[in-house]
């Protein structure tokens, strides 16, 4: 068999040259998710009736593929809108992780049972 | 040696590790396209078969191969992806048959961990993106733009972190990937992942599937109608895609590869870890799955990767034995078995050990590789040489002589084949069909051996016999004249060509003849004082039909005389000296170069160049070829004439750049030869050898020949000892033991001639042979075989117990003698000092052997050494032991007699993990990693501080990209004294992908030379797909990666011989040496291997 001797230029044309996306990962990564976590709650916010999240998680993945086509501006502003208006019910179906987190991010203590969490986020709105 | 190496390939890697299949070269064309770790191979697909096409080196390990055709491309193109983080894409140019780079990158990431299931590319069927899985919980995207060109790659975090298996799914509107993935509680699930582009990341794709089969490791996605994926498992092969699914049992097995029969994916061919292939269907009604079903084909080479070409002709590529191109038959054979095997393609891989031996005692090493695995395994002989191609043959015994004769002079082929025997002469003929006849030339005397015969002008032959000389009409094949040898006296040599005939009768006579048109002329006769041996006058001088040379060898006083045509007038008289007589004589022209040979009894050969005007002798020389006479003979091959030594090692004499140069052919025994250029057989010969004649073409230039000696079980250590002319090997092999397959191994004995087992003799339960030697023992004259076992216990991380079996061979047989319990495995045997050196887990220890009263032999500890991880690999050199640690590189151990310790005297600091070790020379050793580099270190013995004096300093650093096994001592090529070559010390390698190579040491002039050359030829000679050649041989591993030192890339530097003329100039310009000399030195590399 013939061997290959390559005695021609074997750059690639100038733009083919393919590097890798510098942005951190992690930070991209985090960011990502905090935009999830956020679409998420705001679709919690939607689907009130909804009580298991094993059945939620499908439709979850659907609806998160919708809003990459509404662009980051309205998610964002979703996000603004989820953050302030908790109705009672609505926090009744969060988890405790949830609770707590949330409260975090108010700069809330996320310490004490469900209903104390409820109570203290219900208050701070 | 020193520490200037030259690393080049001698046998390039076997083992296939992908192939794929698909119009590369032309929208029109089929092709098959393999990787061998380091080189891909472009196949044709034509009516004839599979035809190669081009070998292409590239500058990597070959990670991921596959062939896709991106949007409006009329042809494949091909992704590589190399095992350091290179990727390339390459389109064939066919109107400039060149490999263009569409584009290449660098997909490394500074942090990450490499994935430990190795690593993943995959090209989404909708040519969308590339996908890459190269660091566990990562996965990396090269976007495709609209118009097929790649974009900016990021990456993905991936949640999954074992990951087994990722393919994308056909038919999704979005690029859609499936994940089988291991959990932190080792079940193992399916996952599927959107890939939105926009956002760099990805969505919850639409299905999942837990829980899967342990054993689930590998991925087939089905095309469209079906689409969905089929996952195979060790006990069930499941088959689902969301909405529907469907799950089969099978015998439990590891299926190792796939192949896609049908464009819509109803039918896969899955190959498994014992090398049984399995056709597996699925049936459908338009979308929706009816069944699964799977049917075993038969057995093929465990199989690595599987590409189904066309018309049921399977490519099967293996990394365990021969890859093969295989049938699959409509009908059962009677085995049972669908497949037929068509073609066997020979892999060496994985060379587990290998020795080298001179089993014809002829100078020229040949290695004896341990390849293969598992029921694949086989021991395989290399040898370099000439090849014969045999095309027929007869048996026919005591053949004396061998002529061939054309019909008429104008005839360019040769039609009569004239074989002497010692009281009759035959002739055989090509038939109407192409068949070699017996027949009979009228003219000729069939009842008596014939001496000589020869085309003579005026279209006659003749033929000269003991008792005369015929001369015979070729067109009415009657006697013409005839001379007949004077009362008393018979014609004991003769030889003729088209115009001359020249004879030694008894009493040293010397009578010459002239051939005219049917008539004989006795010209000169004369008389020397003692009997003619041999004879020629071969022309080669001006005239073509006639010499103005007689050259003549001689009894008693052991010359060659030159005498001159036709007045018989004595020229010169060269003196041979010895005892054994001149066999052969030949006049014969090289390049341009009048040479005259001289072969005596014993097997060498003297070289004159030869004045053919004054008929003066120069520049003698004597080499030896063989034990036996030699008869020499001319034959052309490619319009250039070669001289072919017949003897018990057949030699072919041919020159290059005005040296001559001598290499094997790879046949036994060969009494007699001659050139028969037939219309059947064209620039064939005829080889007379042990009681059979053959026809058969030789190859043009010497390579490497391979012996395949297949044993069913797998070799993984191998010695030969020299006194009882044997192999012995530890092998293993899978037994059926109460239905439960189980590991046996064993230490056999074979013969070095026939290969065969003489004798068995089996281990322990548990217990694996690690090393074996042949040794002798100081005041002992017996050669023993030693072999070191471990027992490898389920529960154990290392096993704490081993033996050192010591055996003699007696009649054949493996006797045992002695046997010593170790607290360790026994990794290494050496012989050291008439003592046994062993390599004990963490401890080398020396052992002597003693005869106690009882007349039974006994090993005894003598003293040890502690303070490696592992020694696993062991030289020794004088009182020096070099070992090479698990994972802490060389340390050098010195053994003192008086004291009777080993302590240690230097150690390189760096944290290698070592593959194999061997020593240099007295200060230079050289070791190789498990990131494929090789390295050498210097002993410091002339350092000022005890610090210096123990630290074995880095000297040479390269990588090799190949895992080597061992490192053996020797060479592949003859060693003649007058070649530069031999003067160049070799040390050999073996890989786990078949590559046998050579590292050279050469002097530092010589490396300082090529060192230019080759920083030159990098310049013109460019790496496939962009890759870089400085990088590629740039020692790499997980602490560092620094540029290659005192390393030359002998494969680069030897392609400078196939580079065009103008670029040749173009570096000998730089170079400042002419072309003549820069190939001159590079073919006198080449000839290292």
């Amino acid at each position: 068999m013939r061997v290959y001797v390559c005695d021609h230029d074997t750059s690639p044309p100038e733009e083919q040259l393919i590097k890798t996306n510098a942005t951190n990962i992690l930070i991209r990564s985090l960011q990502i998710n905090k935009l999830r976590i956020d679409s998420k709650d705001a679709k919690a916010s939607v689907a009130i009736t909804k009580g298991k999240r094993s059945a939620a998680r499908p439709l979850d993945g659907k609806s998160s593929a919708k809003r990459t086509n509404t662009g980051a501006t309205s998610s964002s502003g979703r996000q603004e809108g989820s953050s302030t208006g908790f109705s009672e019910r609505m926090l009744q179906t969060m988890t405790v992780e949830r609770l707590r987190a949330i409260l975090k991010d108010k700069g809330l203590s996320p310490k004490g049972k469900k209903d104390e969490l409820i109570s203290r986020l219900k208050d701070e709105s | 040696m020193s520490f200037w190496n030259y690393v080049v390939t001698a046998h390039k890697p076997t083992a296939v590790s992908h192939s794929c299949v698909g119009n590369f070269t032309s929208p029109q064309e089929l092709n098959l396209i393999i990787a061998k770790c380091t080189r891909i191979e472009i196949h044709l697909l034509s009516a004839h078969g599979l035809q190669p096409m081009l070998d292409v080196p590239i500058y990597g390990r070959i990670a991921t191969l596959e062939l896709f055709r991106p949007h409006g491309e009329s042809q494949d193109l091909l992704f590589i992806a190399t095992e350091r983080y290179k990727f390339c894409v390459l389109q064939w140019d066919g109107e400039a048959s060149e490999l263009i780079t569409r584009a290449m990158g660098d997909v490394s990431d500074r942090i990450g961990r490499p994935t430990d299931n190795g690593q993943i590319g995959i090209i989404d069927p909708d040519c969308r993106l590339i996908g890459l899985h190269l660091y566990d919980g990562l996965f990396k995207v090269i976007p495709f733009d609209n118009k097929g060109q790649l974009k900016e790659a990021f990456n993905i975090r991936l949640e999954e972190l074992q990951v087994l298996d990722i393919k994308f799914l056909y038919g999704c509107s979005k690029p859609t990937i499936a994940v089988l993935y291991q959990d932190n509680k080792d079940a193992r699930h399916l996952k599927t992942y959107e890939v939105a582009l926009k956002d760099k990341d990805f969505i919850e794709g639409p299905w999942s599937q837990n829980n899967l089969d342990n054993g689930a490791g590998l991925l087939i996605p089905v095309p469209l109608p079906l689409g969905g994926v089929i996952i195979i498992g060790e006990e069930t092969i499941v088959y689902c895609n969301g909405s529907s699914f469907k799950a089969i049992p099978i015998r439990p097995s590891i299926t190792r590869a796939y192949g896609r029969i049908d464009p819509d994916g109803s039918r896969f061919l899955l190959g498994d870890n014992s090398g049984l292939l399995y056709l597996l269907v699925i049936s459908h009604e338009r979308e929706r799955i009816t069944g699964l079903k799977i049917e075993h084909l038969g057995e093929t080479s465990v199989a690595s990767s599987i590409s189904y070409l066309d018309n049921a002709v399977v490519y099967v590529g293996s990394k365990y034995g021969d890859s093969q191109l295989i049938k699959l038959n409509l009908q059962p054979d009677e085995k049972g078995s669908y497949v037929e095997v068509l073609e066997k393609y020979v892999n060496l891989g994985p060379i587990v050990d290998f020795c080298v031996v001179d089993l014809e005692r002829q100078g020229q090493g040949q290695v004896v590789t341990c390849s293969g695995a598992y029921k694949d395994g086989s021991l395989r002989i290399v040898r370099n040489g000439i090849g014969i191609n045999e095309q027929a043959s007869v048996e026919l015994q005591g053949i004396k002589g061998l002529w061939s004769l054309r019909s008429s002079t104008t005839d360019p082929n040769d039609t009569f084949l004239v074989v002497s025997f010692i009281s009759e002469t035959r002739i055989l003929a090509m038939n109407m069909e192409d068949e070699l006849e017996e027949t009979e030339i009228e003219g000729f005397y069939a009842q008596a051996q014939t001496l000589f015969c020869q085309n003579a002008l005026h279209d006659q032959l003749v033929q000269v016999t003991a008792s005369s000389v015929r001369l015979v009409s070729c067109t009415s094949r009657e006697l013409q004249d005839q001379w007949i040898a004077p009362t008393g006296f018979s014609v004991n040599v003769a030889t003729a060509n088209a115009t001359q005939v020249l004879l030694a009768i008894g009493g040293g006579h010397l009578v010459y003849l002239e051939i005219g048109d049917g008539k004989l002329t006795e010209v000169k006769h004369i008389q020397l004082e003692y009997e003619i041996s041999c004879l020629d006058i071969n022309p080669i001088g001006e005239k073509a039909n006639s010499s103005a040379l007689a050259v003549v060898g001689m009894w008693t006083d052991i010359s060659v005389r030159i005498f001159s045509l036709p007045s018989l007038d004595l020229i010169t008289k060269e003196s041979l000296g010895g005892e054994i007589i001149p066999r052969s004589v030949l006049i014969c022209s090289f390049e341009g170069i009048s040479y005259l040979l001289c072969a005596l009894g014993d097997g060498h050969l003297f070289n004159f160049l030869l004045n053919l005007a004054t008929g003066e002798l120069s520049d003698r020389k004597k080499v030896s070829l063989g034990t036996q006479p030699i008869t020499l003979r001319t034959f052309s091959s490619k319009d250039t004439t070669h001289v072919f030594a017949a003897s018990d090692r057949p030699t072919v004499i041919y020159s290059s750049n005005k040296k001559l140069l001598y290499s094997n052919v790879n046949l036994k025994e060969v009494s007699h030869m001659c050139p028969f250029n037939s219309a059947a057989f064209p620039d064939s010969l005829a080889i007379a050898k042990e009681g059979e004649l053959s026809i058969g073409t030789i190859d043009d230039i010497q390579k490497l020949h391979i012996r395949s000696i297949p044993l069913g079980e797998h070799a993984r250590r191998i010695c030969h000892q020299e006194q009882s002319r044997t192999f012995a090997i530890c092998s293993l092999k899978n037994c059926l033991i109460n239905n439960d397959e189980t590991e046996v191994h064993f230490v056999r004995l074979l013969d070095d001639q026939t290969f065969e087992f003489i004798s068995t003799y089996q281990l322990d339960t548990f217990e694996y042979g690690c090393s074996i030697i042949s040794c002798s023992f100081s005041d002992d004259n017996n050669v023993y075989y030693s072999v070191g076992t471990a027992y490898v216990l389920p529960e154990e991380n290392e096993p704490t117990k081993g033996r050192i079996l010591v055996f003699v061979v007696e009649d054949g047989k493996l006797q045992l003698i002695a046997e010593k319990e170790t607290k360790g495995a026994v990794y290494s045997l050496n012989a050291f000092n008439g003592k046994l050196l062993a390599a004990i887990n963490q401890k080398i220890q020396l052992y002597k052997l003693m005869l106690r009263e009882d007349g039974t032999r006994e090993l005894q500890s003598e003293c040890g050494h502690h303070g490696h991880i592992l020694a696993l690999y062991v030289q020794t050199r004088g009182d020096f032991i070099v070992v090479g640690d698990l994972m802490k590189s060389i340390s050098l151990l010195l053994y003192k007699h008086e004291e009777g310790a080993i302590e240690e005297r230097a150690r390189d600091y760096n944290a290698n993990w070592m593959t194999a070790v061997e020593i240099l020379d007295d200060d230079i050793y050289l070791g190789a990693e498990n990131n494929f580099n090789l390295f050498t270190v210097r002993r410091n013995s002339d350092g000022a501080t005890d610090e210096e004096r123990g630290r074995l300093e880095v000297v040479g650093e390269y990588h090799l990209g190949e895992f080597v096994n061992r490192f053996r001592h020797g060479s592949l090529v003859m060693r003649l004294p007058d070649s530069e070559a031999g003067n160049i010390p070799t040390v050999i390698f073996g890989t786990v992908n078949g590559v046998i190579g050579i590292v050279a040491s050469l002097p530092h002039d010589h490396y300082v030379f090529l060192e230019k050359l080759q920083s030159n030829l990098v310049k013109v000679i460019k790496g496939v797909g962009g890759l870089s050649h400085e990088q590629w041989r740039s020692f790499n591993n997980e602490k560092k990666t620094v540029d290659a030192r005192n390393f030359l890339d002998g494969d680069l530097i030897e392609s400078f011989l196939d580079l065009s003329r103008s670029r040749m100039e173009e570096i000998s310009k730089t170079i400042g040496v002419s072309v003549e000399e820069l190939c001159k030195r590079v073919e006198e590399l080449t000839r290292l291997h």
